[in-house]
């Protein structure tokens, strides 16, 4: 296969109907090694759309970054880890974590994503507060519908939360004042739907077992309590199991 | 259209079940004859047709000129055609990375030069034929996978950042259409 001028550039020169359609066929791992060749690549790379189901970036020891067909184990194919997401700017579901991230890496990382395309946005290390004060002014976790973290946390990162719709967080500690906070501010915002905080009920006593009886608690099949709780505009249940809280729309 | 061209008439195999044929003349003169299955897999000619009321009565008395297809491109859509014409149509798509095995008979008909793929893709973009231009992005696809960078910029003939400055300069440095 010869060369091609650059004006004959099968990548560069074509119409742009032909560019938008080949990029369906390059995959994640051809896109970045693309957007490598030269800038003017690179500019073509980030401008074409990438719908991916499922991406996650973890950057420890080794950096790991999966898409739905391809696993990468290192990273020879980026120069910094936002090239992933600037290639991927279609990702709707993002995993992300790594000792190796700082605040400006997730910053930087989930500023490149749409936030209209985002489903999901899943934690998988521990976020410095430094980090969730930075990241909680993102438009994409202002947006995003669904906020997990996979590692249990000091307490609950409610800057973060600021706008969430489900959520799920381990925790170590939940003190009277935050599930307080949760039940007067979250409960009543227009566009909550779930929430589940995963703590140990021991670490909630006694004030869990005074709001459950204060509140005419039900027990359920499974042994654990639900209270529902009329608020000024919403109607919610919590369920307080062993393991977690859970706070659910009904109304 | 009363110039017939001295050119050889390449032929197609004729549809013994829709004996409706049209003529098309390629950019240098060749004429091409494309039965009516065939040539609705481009929108472009279709359209064309369409607009020009051509019939059974008298599209072979009426050639189509194509002044951006030449006739090596051109002999290549008709082949395409010809063969797809009565192809069921393929889904719709919605996620990355689309998946289907280029045939071997197509796979064929596109190894070809770098430099002819990339007419043959604006001659497919002109016309509008959607199967075509699939077929081509998945051979200049298959091209790129598991390449490096540098594997890359050989291939699809990228040049690099300083290359691409200087051309700009030299560009700039060009008179222009007055000077």
């Amino acid at each position: 296969m010869s060369q091609t001028s650059r004006n004959k550039n099968l990548l560069l020169s074509t119409p742009y109907l032909f560019q938008r359609q080949l990029f369906d066929f390059l995959s994640l791992k051809t896109r970045l090694n693309l957007r490598k060749c030269s800038k003017r690549c690179q500019a073509l790379v980030d401008n074409m759309p990438l719908t991916i189901d499922s991406l996650e970036i973890f950057a420890s020891r080794s950096v790991l970054i999966k898409s739905k067909s391809e696993i990468e184990t290192n990273d020879k194919i980026v120069n910094s880890y936002s090239d992933v997401t600037e290639a991927a700017n279609e990702t709707r579901r993002f995993f992300v974590g790594g000792d190796f991230l700082t605040s400006e890496d997730y910053c930087e990382l989930l500023s490149c994503l749409k936030p209209e395309k985002l489903q999901s946005i899943n934690f998988l290390g521990i976020i410095t507060k430094d980090a969730s004060h930075k990241i909680a002014l993102l438009e994409q976790i202002k947006r995003v519908p669904t906020i997990i973290f996979f590692n249990t946390l000091d307490r609950v990162p409610f800057e973060i939360l600021s706008n969430t719709p489900k959520f799920y967080i381990p925790v170590e500690n939940f003190s009277k004042f935050e599930f307080n906070r949760v039940v007067e501010q979250y409960l009543q915002r227009d566009n909550f739907v779930i929430g589940r905080i995963v703590v140990r009920k021991e670490r909630m006593e006694p004030w869990i077992t005074a709001f459950l009886m204060k509140n005419a608690a039900v027990k359920t099949d499974d042994g654990s309590m639900t209270v529902t709780l009329e608020g000024p505009k919403f109607k919610n249940t919590v369920n307080v199991g062993e393991r977690s809280i859970l706070f659910r729309r009904t109304i | 259209m009363s110039v017939e061209p001295e050119v050889p008439i390449v032929q197609v195999e004729e549809v013994r079940e829709n004996p409706v044929l049209y003529k098309i003349i390629s950019s240098d003169n060749h004429v091409f004859t494309i039965s009516e299955h065939a040539v609705k897999l481009s929108k472009t000619l279709w359209d064309l047709i369409t607009n020009l009321g051509l019939t059974a009565e008298n599209a072979l008395d009426n050639p189509i000129p194509v002044e951006n297809v030449n006739g090596k491109n051109m002999e290549t859509i008709v082949q395409f055609c010809e063969r797809h014409k009565y192809d069921e149509e393929e889904p719709e798509y919605t996620n990355y990375i689309r998946e289907f095995v280029l045939p071997e008979w197509d796979r064929q008909l596109l190894s070809i030069d770098n430099e002819e793929l990339f007419q043959l893709i604006l001659a497919t973009n002109y016309l509008d034929i959607q199967k075509l231009m699939d077929y081509c992005c998945r051979v200049i696809g298959d091209m790129a996978k598991d390449k490096t960078p540098e594997e890359l910029r050989i291939i699809y003939g990228i040049p690099t950042d300083a290359e691409d400055d200087a051309l700009e300069r030299s560009a700039s440095d060009s008179p222009g259409p007055s000077g």
